[in-house]
């Protein structure tokens, strides 16, 4: 396979190699069917850094995240964790290894109770149910009151905080977060990046998506720019933030 | 953008004293609002606090334990959703209720065959269908299944398929999530442009830019009840509203925060 | 006293075993998602596996136990997840019914060619212990009873333990709830799926290697039926309560043993006692509502673009005149066959109607089909078309008391309350009212002037040129707002209703549409066959019905058309070659267990053809793309 031939050389020879990153998409191709919709990703997310995809609607940010998450074969190119070439890893296999995805949309199981939603996290999270709740309980209350709820009868919201809390409680080593602040009020989403700075401090490698670039900007170390399938610029928040809205206003092909 | 001096129009939703429980749970509690013609209505309030369950209540998906709900002055007490409807409600669903197996432009053409078929005051479907995909510019994806576009413009389609009904009402059901910036400006556009047509539209949002940029007058939901309303500066600058919603930075208010506003 | 004591005791022990053969139907579908209506087949072949183990080759008791119970149903079990099931998660409620409707048929089939019939009387299942027993107040209760109440409590309290404590037992629901975000958060989904249906299998095992030997000689048939009776107490605990299925079972033992005891002989009720369980199916149905919550969005079902009027205008002229020529061609049984392949084509195109468009499951349409027959029969003399529109109107009217009832329900709900309706008419009505003793009604053939329908020739081409007629009916529906209207309402009922649609209306009028053209397929089959016998609407054809349909691919007109030729083929090829008609079953079954994986049915295959073809020739056809889909803001 030309594909781990190629991680080889990039990793064998021995030598003053700086540790590889935790995540590296090089050329990565995806598509739905016959639909191709990653046109060769390239990016890199350096080890304890918060990098946030940006993009409009439909430019394939959830696809990358797809891609990399396992859930989705990519059609050509490589990802690698940590060094690691996953193509073809299964979900399960990268959640248990430290990769955790929290989808877009609702990642919650309508029909469990809140409780038990958060028991489901002692797969890939070290801790036990108690102190899982506890920590979850601790930092979104309104969980705690809600334990014995079907997670599906609770509003938007409250459904995206039960998705946040796995990522809070399973400590992973690269957390995939895509559109995180979608419904939910601005008091929450402050206080869901703040948790998310926080675990970047205590050296979580994080790739978020995001379209309402604001919050995200404050908190990430790189972000990058995504349309039509192609990143197209990759930077400094502010450098980017100026891209975009050029970009935005001037309409970009 | 938003139309400071525009004389309101008459009361189209009067909702009285509603409320909703689950079990133990109390979703509303005696929720009074009303939306008036001829502008956009915000209705805002933390993650949970029932505004969900308010629109199901208005549509008749979810029956009150008490209160009233008012169509233009009709009583809608106990009639079935589809009625409601005919008597020219329409809403979007915070989780998608997108017609999956159609296309773009056939989700619209059901909305205004659905229209045809009980009013009759109802356009030709196709000319109606055509008119709104240009308005919300889903022109270039008119013709693909809507189960395999993004959720943002699926969100669009479920607006344009309320329009197609050509409604006195509005219920809009955080129709900005799932947006870019672009066109959540384009959305906000066309809010106002549908009030200034005469429509009342009731607009859920977390996007508080957009809601207190197009809002005539602001409602404010937390933990089942109105705990403030008003016009937007009113209720930006209201403490309790910061305390509970907006958190402390006040997104783009440039007043010294008072105790302006009004309590509910 | 002491007899209400016996009947009580019995009743309970009945109940027991529906207790747990139903607890196994509750675990898998808890854990998948899917009912499994090949569970019954599955202990029933458990019971002849442990009698041909125990009793023809003499191997010890418990040997033979562990064998079947706790080696060769699970594995079984976790093959078929492997195999079948697997792709079916998240498809089609009517794929998953008819996909293990297909593997009840198929082990039938095994079970016939393996343990003949013709030999049943001579196979017999001592009880546990036997002749060991207890003295209960004034009864004796013997030991197989007790073991079977004891495995019944240990198993129930088992589970129970399992599901609400253990991290798996968690797991498991998860996994139907949404299998992506299982195996995001880590867990193995496939094995916790393959884990659940070895252990559903297991109960079936153990349910059946318990009731075998309380029914005397073993019968493939007798101990399939009354393990699927289980659907009824599952349903009562709403597919995932295992205390009320429990309970739900121990209920319908009791009813049944009491009714055997207490009914007047020979009265309507008694004849009717048999339906007990399905009545209480239904009105558990009908009382107890339940919704599963779901998250994100549903996708809509794939729906193959309908040719134009013009097309299948075209096509039926075309399809009208082969079989003018067919009908030259053809004689005698042959000619038979293929008329009654076209009649029962009508029927198919009832089900493409109500499941294809409007993605409503009926499991019961032959019944519609059989008071068409029975219409046709009595208001249909010589022919008379007034026969026919009776045939039609009874069946609708007939179809919308059923959709009066069934509304509310959806998907599978909705699907098994036809099926008991259709079950209990089985008893009530079709075993009553098709002559004494069933010996049959006389049905004669409609009559329409200018063609002599009385000839086998003439009467094929009424067929044809009915089921060409309405197939150009249903097409041209499909294209137009009411097939719009029909898919809306599948995808999302919520949505139609705040837009202004009565549902409940829409769902009764396309039931009784369906029904009612199930109806004139009965008036037809009757003509056809002179003498219909209640055997021929049993509901067991209905099951067979919608898995033909999906075979064919159900939302096809061309669909239906091909299964019905292939079923007017069969027999032909059967006559031909003998030693088909004993694996008939086998092949029937085998093509709706391929259904997991193609779950578009022929139809589908010759649309992949064409499309294929079509590219292969040059055409851009479906390749989409989708760069420079600018959105909203693009004309800003
Ligand atoms: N299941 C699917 N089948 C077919 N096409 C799909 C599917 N999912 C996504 N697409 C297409 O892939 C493209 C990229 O989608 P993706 O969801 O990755 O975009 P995104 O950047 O995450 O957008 P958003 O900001 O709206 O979430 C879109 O054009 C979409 O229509
Ligand atoms: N069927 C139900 N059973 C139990 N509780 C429910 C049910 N439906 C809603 N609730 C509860 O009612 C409250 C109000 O929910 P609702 O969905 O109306 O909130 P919301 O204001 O729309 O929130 P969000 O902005 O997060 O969507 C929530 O706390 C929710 O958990
Ligand atoms: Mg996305
Ligand atoms: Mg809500």
């Amino acid at each position: 396979m030309t594909t781990t031939a190629s991680i080889r050389t990039r990793t064998g020879p021995a030598g003053n190699i700086p540790p590889a990153p935790a995540l590296e998409l090089i050329e990565l191709r995806a598509a739905y069917g016959r639909i191709e919709v990653l046109h060769g990703v390239n990016l890199t997310v350096p080890t304890g850094t918060v990098v946030a995809l940006l993009g409009p609607n439909g430019a394939g940010k959830t696809t990358t995240l797809n891609v990399i998450g396992g859930a989705l074969e990519p059609r050509s190119g490589c990802v690698h964790v940590a060094g690691v070439h996953v193509n073809g890893a299964s979900p399960d296999g990268l959640a248990r290894a430290g990769v955790c995805r929290i989808p877009e949309g609702r990642g919650i199981f309508p029909n469990l109770t809140v409780a038990e939603n958060l028991r489901m996290c002692t797969y890939s999270a070290a801790l036990s149910v108690a102190e899982i709740e506890e920590q979850s309980f601790a930092r979104f209350p309104r969980l705690g009151e809600r334990r014995g709820q079907l997670a599906g009868t609770m509003s938007g919201g409250e459904q995206q905080m039960l998705a946040m809390a796995r990522a809070l409680v399973s400590r992973p080593g690269l957390l995939l977060l895509d559109e995180i602040s979608m419904g939910l009020a601005p008091l929450i989403v402050s206080e869901l990046y703040s948790l998310v700075g926080a675990m970047a401090q205590d050296g979580v490698t994080v790739l978020l998506t995001e379209q309402f670039a604001e919050m995200a900007m404050e908190i990430c170390d790189f972000a990058a720019v995504m349309i039509h399938g192609r990143i197209m610029h990759v930077g400094q928040p502010q450098d980017v933030a100026g891209y975009m809205s050029e970009a935005y206003l001037g309409g970009v092909e | 953008m938003r139309a400071e001096g525009n004389p309101q129009g008459g009361v189209v939703l009067a909702v009285a004293e509603v409320s909703v429980s689950f079990g133990g749970i109390r979703a509303l509690h005696q929720v009074s609002l009303e939306a008036r013609a001829g502008g956009v209505t915000g209705l805002i309030g933390p993650n949970g606090a029932g505004k969900t369950t308010l629109f199901n209540v208005i549509t008749g998906l979810e029956k009150p334990t008490q209160g009233r709900v008012g169509l233009g002055g009709t009583d809608l007490s106990g009639m079935p959703p589809h009625r409601r409807a005919r008597l020219g409600m329409a809403r979007t669903f915070q989780r998608l209720e997108v017609f999956g197996s159609l296309s773009v432009r056939d989700n619209i053409l059901t909305g205004a065959e659905f229209h045809r078929s009980w009013s009759r005051h109802a356009d030709d479907p196709g000319s109606v269908t055509e008119e709104i995909l240009d308005r919300i510019g889903l022109r270039a994806v008119a013709d693909l299944r809507v189960d395999a576009i993004p959720t943002g413009m699926a969100r669009l389609v479920e607006l344009g398929r309320a329009l197609a009904t050509r409604p006195r009402l509005l219920l809009l059901d955080e129709p900005g999530s799932g947006l870019d910036e672009n066109e959540s400006e384009e959305l906000g556009r066309l809010l106002v442009d549908l009030g200034e047509a005469g429509m009342a539209v009731l607009l859920v949002e977390h996007d508080v830019d957009l809601v207190m940029r197009i809002s005539e007058r602001v409602f404010v939901l937390d933990f089942g009840r109105i705990i403030a309303s008003g016009s937007s500066s009113e209720v930006q600058a209201n403490p309790d509203v910061r305390a509970a919603y907006l958190g402390t930075q006040p997104a783009d208010v440039d007043d010294p925060s008072g105790p302006g506003g009004g309590g509910a | 006293m002491s007899e209400f004591l016996t009947y009580t005791i019995i009743g309970l022990v009945t109940g027991c075993i529906y207790a747990l053969t139903a607890s196994g139907l509750v675990v898998t579908y808890m854990t998948t998602g899917i009912l499994n209506f090949g569970h019954g087949a599955v202990s029933m072949v458990a019971a002849f596996a442990y009698w041909q183990l125990t009793v023809e080759w003499h191997v010890p008791v418990l040997v033979a136990l562990v064998l079947v119970v706790l080696i060769g149903a699970p594995v079984f079990g976790a093959l078929l997840e492997r195999l079948l099931m697997r792709p079916l998660q998240g498809k089609p409620v009517e794929l998953q019914v008819v996909v293990t409707v297909g593997l009840l048929i198929f082990l039938l089939g095994l079970a016939n060619l393996a343990w003949s019939p013709a030999a049943s009387a001579t196979r017999t299942l001592p009880r546990f212990f036997s002749g060991h027993s207890l003295k209960l107040a004034s009864v004796f209760v013997d030991y197989h009873s007790i073991v079977v109440v004891a495995v019944a409590v240990a198993v129930a309290v088992g589970l129970r333990f399992f599901f609400s404590v253990s991290r798996t037992g968690v797991a498991m629901r998860a996994v139907v709830d949404n299998p992506d975000l299982a195996a995001m958060v880590g867990a193995r989904p496939y094995r916790i799926a393959q884990f659940s249906w070895a252990l559903g299998a297991a109960l079936a095992a153990l349910g059946g290697v318990l009731l075998a030997p309380l029914q005397g000689a073993l019968n493939i048939d007798l101990l399939t039926l009354t393990v699927i009776l289980a659907i009824v107490p599952a349903v009562i605990g709403r597919l995932r309560s295992l205390p009320l299925t429990v309970a739900g079972g121990l209920v319908i033992g009791l009813a049944v043993t009491y009714a055997v005891g207490y009914l007047p002989p020979n009265s309507f009720v008694a004849k009717a006692q048999t339906a007990i369980p399905m009545v209480i199916l239904f009105l558990a149905l009908v009382l107890l509502r339940q919704e599963r919550l779901r998250s994100g969005r549903v996708s809509g079902m794939t729906l193959a673009r309908a040719p134009s009027l013009a097309r299948s205008l075209q096509a039926g002229v075309l399809f009208i005149a082969a079989s003018v020529l067919v009908s030259e061609l053809l004689s005698g049984v042959n000619l038979a066959t293929a008329t009654r392949g076209v009649v029962l084509g009508i029927a198919f195109l009832s089900l493409v109607l109500l499941t294809g468009y409007a993605g409503q499951v009926s499991l019961g349409q032959m019944t519609f089909v059989g008071t068409g027959a029975y219409a046709m029969a009595h208001l249909g003399h010589h022919g008379s078309l007034v026969g026919a529109l009776a045939a039609m109107a009874v069946s609708g009217v007939l179809g919308a008391v059923v959709a009066v009832f069934a509304v509310r329900l959806r998907g599978l709900y909705l699907a098994l309350s036809t099926l008991a309706f259709a079950y209990a008419m089985d008893y009530i009505f079709f075993d009553q009212h098709f002559g004494p003793y069933g010996s049959g009604l006389a049905v004669d053939r409609l009559h329409v002037p200018g063609l002599d329908t009385t000839s086998d020739k003439g009467f094929f081409v009424l067929g044809a040129v009915i089921f060409a007629v309405a197939s150009i009916g249903l097409l041209a529906l499909r294209r137009g707002r009411y097939g719009r209207r029909l898919a809306a309402l599948n995808d999302s009922p919520q949505a139609c209703a705040t837009l202004g649609v009565n549902i409940a209306y829409t769902k009764l009028a396309v039931f009784s549409a369906s029904a009612a053209l199930a109806g004139l397929a009965g008036a037809l089959y009757g003509g056809q066959q002179h003498l219909v016998t209640s055997a021929d609407f049993q509901t067991f054809n209905s099951l067979v019905l919608l898995l033909l349909v999906l075979m064919g691919g159900k939302n096809l007109v061309s669909g239906a058309l091909a299964t019905a030729v292939l079923y007017a083929l069969f027999p032909v090829l059967q006559q031909h070659v003998p030693s088909l008609s004993n694996v008939q079953y086998v092949l029937v079954g085998l093509g709706a267990l391929t259904l997991g994986r193609y779950p578009d049915g022929l139809g589908g295959h010759m649309t992949r053809l064409r499309e294929l073809i079509a590219d292969r020739t040059g055409g851009q056809t479906a390749s989409l793309t989708l760069e420079g889909d600018r959105l909203v803001g693009a004309d800003g």
